[in-house]
């Protein structure tokens, strides 16, 4: 038998306790004095009685009293039956996948139950066997084995791990050792069989699968229409695993902020993915929460819930710099969401820029001196640090891009869109084929790179000639006055003019499963949706943190905001019930922390029948 | 008649009263003292001799008679009108104990055996005793001498040891009339109390025992760790009492009475155990129906 307490907590309790009996055993309250008529039939009582039958129910009811001080020690060190003791090396690996977290019909999760499993197999093996504890996230590594005890506090700190790729520890050389010696250890597998199915010959399974009914979310995403980019639909993916045959109907959920909402009744298959495009008509920018609900029992309460977010911005308060612009005025006019300002020309409309009080910059002619803290979307000649470094007249008319230039007419190129950048946000789908662009100031394209920050989307192998860039501030630089190029007659100008709009100004967004998760922002901090600040470590230009929980979480620092949605949307750990290992059966199941500790209340009822049985005793008489 | 102290007032010389009644009433036949004339028959002075009748007594045949006269001849015995009554009261420190306390009780019990005898006639003697003869009345004839044995009851206080042996050693070491010797007494008595008892039997004298004992010794109600402190000796004894203790108290003093009982029953005297919880009145009876006091 082990038990869960320190050896040394027990010795010293059972020493405590007896001590303490002991001494109030020998402590005799202080007599009351009574004057009798005569001693002397007292005298032949006591001299005949005394040392004989008072010495030993004095001695039977300090060892009832042992006895039951001893049993209450033993209880409250949860004593652990200690069947299928294991001895020697043990390795034992836990499935820590997230299907793990499936709850089970008799309470708790399958990872309450393996570790229950493993903890009967710690708590039940001699002092002398040593562990080595794995996972399948590959989060405790290494081949040093430890203590029995020592294992039990590593188990408590593991659990189901979102967002990981799962896959059996490598403990070939445990199981094969190289010498063809024996194997060194036992190997036991704890899991489900749903992410990790596989095990080296040899490794015993222990499975904590379980069918369990379970509807959730496996893909939620909210985009804009592609004919306005200012209405929104969602795609939700829902699929259903019942146990037994019911109705299939799930309940759909969308709200957002503002209170719009959305609700739909699917009627969702057994075991086959249900997609469904709901309409957010009244939606406005902001947070959008999904939740499905099934009649009866779920068993995995983070698939039921899916976040996303609008990042479009309804009012768009753009600053319209170097003065009065008709073209400009005209383009962005054309916009809806713009709320137009135009300073007087020079250079003071750019200092002291709020960036509270404007969303974007549009600068046609020279480029500010200085980085702004607003997103610009700049077209026009000259140099500045915070662009890419301009080519200069050396490119003119040697371009693939070029085209011939009448006599005396400055050389027009043309606008090809870069390779591999066709799918990008602002050009998807889009022409611009017949694009031409005159007095243009190229960007060398030889200058872009991962560590410029800037990434050509128009031009060659030499000319830059449309670049953009995300970070620190997001920026778009044309290499030519707007008005000096067809651009704006082609078909595909104005839509080009709404995305850039909506590119530069736009919440960013960022959608990561359950888990650890990584945002691209070199200083910062992470705060969850009731704006606590959430632990996180800067990796370089990253900030990682966990995303445990389903919810929106917000990346704030260097002048931008990034939204972190974090939902589970996983096929597999939603399919729990596709397992590759046998159902466990309640008999091969030790069940959970109530069978470790399942003779204290035993030991507890022992010590009550004695203390009443010896109550009982005394006051009727029977043995005094 | 007026009582003469607290002890003796008229509740108890009414209760005296009753008991007379009773005693006649008891015995309406054997009447002795003022109450029939000279009879033969159950004394011990020799008065006359008769013809054997049937139904006469064999054991009063004189045999020697009949040998040499070869006819049955019945001895006829005075009746014993003047038989000394020696009443032996305990006056230790134990018999202060009870409510009322044990002395008085037996006070009360002298005061009613006084008054019966002298009321016929008897020869009463009272006798303090202790560790040793702590004072006597000298033997009274007469109702008149009622008042004397009064005031002589009502003066007595308890206190120190008891021994009985001492006592009667010491009391019937002088010649005495053979009579009835009564002892009021708890028994707490460490020394020999059975040899007491004997010196009395050696010389004849008849013996009736009356152990009083108050409803607290009869069944102690103590608490559950007590320190006992003897009253007469002063000497102490720690006991755990529990409910095995107090039955094996119960035990014991049932074997001391028993041990008594045995005794008397041996030798035809009379033994009983009075209450103080109960009338003294009833203790009386309970000698009266022994047939020793009245007869």
């Amino acid at each position: 038998m082990g038990f869960a307490a320190a050896p040394l907590l027990i010795a010293l309790g059972v020493l405590l306790t007896a001590g303490i009996i002991v001494v109030l055993y020998w402590v005799r309250p202080e007599p009351q004095p009574v004057v009798v008529p005569s001693n002397l039939i007292w005298r032949r009582v006591l001299d005949e009685r005394r040392r004989r039958e008072d010495f030993w129910r004095w001695l039977i009811s300090l060892a009832i009293a042992l006895l039951a001080g001893l049993a209450v020690i033993l209880a409250l060190a949860e004593p652990i039956p200690e069947s299928g003791a294991r001895g020697g090396r043990v390795v034992l690996v836990m499935d820590t996948s997230p299907s793990m977290a499936a709850a089970r019909s008799g309470g708790g999760t399958r990872w309450d139950q393996a570790a229950a499993q493993v903890r009967r197999i710690l708590t039940g093996s001699s002092e002398t066997s040593e562990f080595l504890l794995l996972d399948t996230a590959g989060d405790r590594g290494g081949r040093s084995f430890i203590g029995r005890r020592e294992a039990l506090e590593a188990l408590e700190e593991l659990g189901p791990v979102h967002g990981r790729e799962h896959r059996f520890p490598d403990v070939g050389d445990l199981l094969e050792p190289a010498s063809g010696k024996a194997p060194e250890a036992d190997v036991i597998f704890v899991g489900d069989g749903v992410y990790v199915a596989e095990a080296p010959a040899g490794v015993e399974r222990i499975s904590v699968f379980e069918a369990a009914p379970n509807a959730g979310i496996t893909a939620f995403d909210v985009r804009p229409l592609p004919a306005d980019p200012g209405r929104f639909e969602a795609f939700v993916e829902v699929v259903r695993h019942p146990v037994s045959e019911d109705a299939g109907v799930v309940v759909l959920q969308i709200d957002g902020a503002g209170g719009a909402s959305a609700r739909r009744t699917l009627r969702v298959g057994t075991d086959a993915p249900h997609g469904e495009t709901v309409p957010l008509t009244g939606f406005v920018a902001g947070p959008v929460r999904a939740v499905i609900a099934i009649s009866g029992e779920d068993a995995l309460p983070a698939d039921d819930v899916a976040h996303a977010y609008i990042p479009a911005r309804n009012r768009l308060r753009v600053l319209l710099a170097g003065g009065p612009n008709p073209f400009w005025e005209a383009a962005l006019r054309l916009d809806p969401r713009v709320s137009l300002s135009v300073p007087p020309p020079g250079p003071e409309a750019l200092f002291d820029l709020d960036p509270t009080s404007v969303d974007l910059v549009v600068v046609e002619g020279a480029p500010p001196g200085t980085l702004l803290p607003v997103p610009v979307l700049f077209a026009g000649s000259g140099s500045a640090g915070w662009l890419p470094p301009r080519l200069g007249n050396e490119g003119e008319g040697e371009s693939e891009s070029g085209a011939p230039a009448p006599e005396g007419e400055p050389p027009t190129v043309m606008l090809p869109v870069v390779r591999g950048q066709a799918e990008h946000p602002l050009l998807r789908d889009l022409n611009f084929d017949d694009a031409l662009a005159r007095d243009v100031d190229a960007f060398d394209a030889a200058s872009f790179g991962a560590r410029s920050g800037w990434e050509l989307l128009l031009g060659d192998s030499r000319l830059g000639l449309l670049a953009a860039r995300e970070s620190p501030v997001r920026g778009l630089a044309f290499a030519f006055p707007i008005a000096r190029s067809n651009l704006p007659l082609q078909a595909d100008f104005p839509l080009l003019l709404s995305r850039a709009l909506s590119w530069l100004t736009d919440v960013e967004v960022r959608r990561v499963g359950l888990g650890q998760a990584r945002v691209a922002m070199a200083a910062g901090a992470i705060f969850d949706s009731e704006g606590q600040e959430v632990p996180s470590r800067r990796l370089g230009s990253e900030i990682s943190f966990d995303a445990s929980e389903p919810s929106l979480y917000y990346a704030a620092g260097g002048g931008g905001e990034i939204v972190v949605a974090a939902s589970l949307l996983d096929r597999r750990a939603s399919g729990l019930n596709r397992s590759a290992w046998v159902e466990a059966t309640p008999a091969t199941l030790a069940p959970a922390r109530e069978a470790v500790s399942a003779i204290w209340p035993i030991l507890a009822l022992f010590a009550l029948l004695l203390i009443v049985a010896e109550w009982v005793a005394f006051h009727r008489h029977a043995t005094v | 008649m007026s009582p003469s102290g607290t002890l003796f007032d008229a509740d108890f010389m009414e209760r005296l009263e009753y008991l007379k009644l009773m005693a006649t009433r008891m015995l309406p036949s054997r009447h002795r003292g003022e109450h029939r004339a000279r009879k033969r028959g159950s004394g011990i002075e020799l008065a006359d001799y008769r013809p054997y009748v049937d139904g006469d007594d064999t054991r009063d045949v004189d045999w020697k008679a009949f040998l040499r006269l070869d006819k049955l001849v019945l001895r006829v015995f005075d009746e014993e009108a003047d038989l000394p009554v020696y009443l032996f009261v305990d006056r230790s420190a134990s018999m202060a104990f009870g409510d009322p306390a044990k002395f008085d009780y037996a006070r009360k019990m002298a005061g009613a055996l006084s008054y019966i005898g002298l009321m016929n006639h008897d020869l009463i003697s009272i006798v303090w005793y202790g560790p040793k003869i702590e004072g006597w009345m000298a033997p009274k004839r007469g109702r008149n001498q009622i008042f004397r044995a009064f005031r002589f009851l009502d003066a007595g206080v308890t206190g120190g040891a008891t021994s009985l042996s001492a006592c009667f050693r010491a009391f019937f070491g002088s010649r005495r009339k053979r009579g009835l010797a009564v002892i009021l007494s708890d028994l707490m008595d460490d020394e020999d109390l059975l040899g007491a008892f004997d010196a009395c039997r050696y010389q004849k004298h008849d013996m009736f025992v009356v152990q009083l004992l108050t409803p607290e010794e009869l069944e102690p109600s103590l608490p559950d760790e007590a320190l006992l402190t003897d009253s007469e000796d002063g000497s102490e004894r720690r006991v755990r009492v529990t409910p095995r203790l107090l039955g094996r108290y119960q035990q014991a003093l049932a074997e001391h009475q028993a041990k008594v009982e045995d005794y008397c029953s041996r030798y035809g005297f009379g033994f009983s155990v009075a209450s103080t919880g109960e009338p003294f009145e009833d203790a009386i009876m309970a000698i009266f129906k022994t047939d020793r006091f009245i007869r």
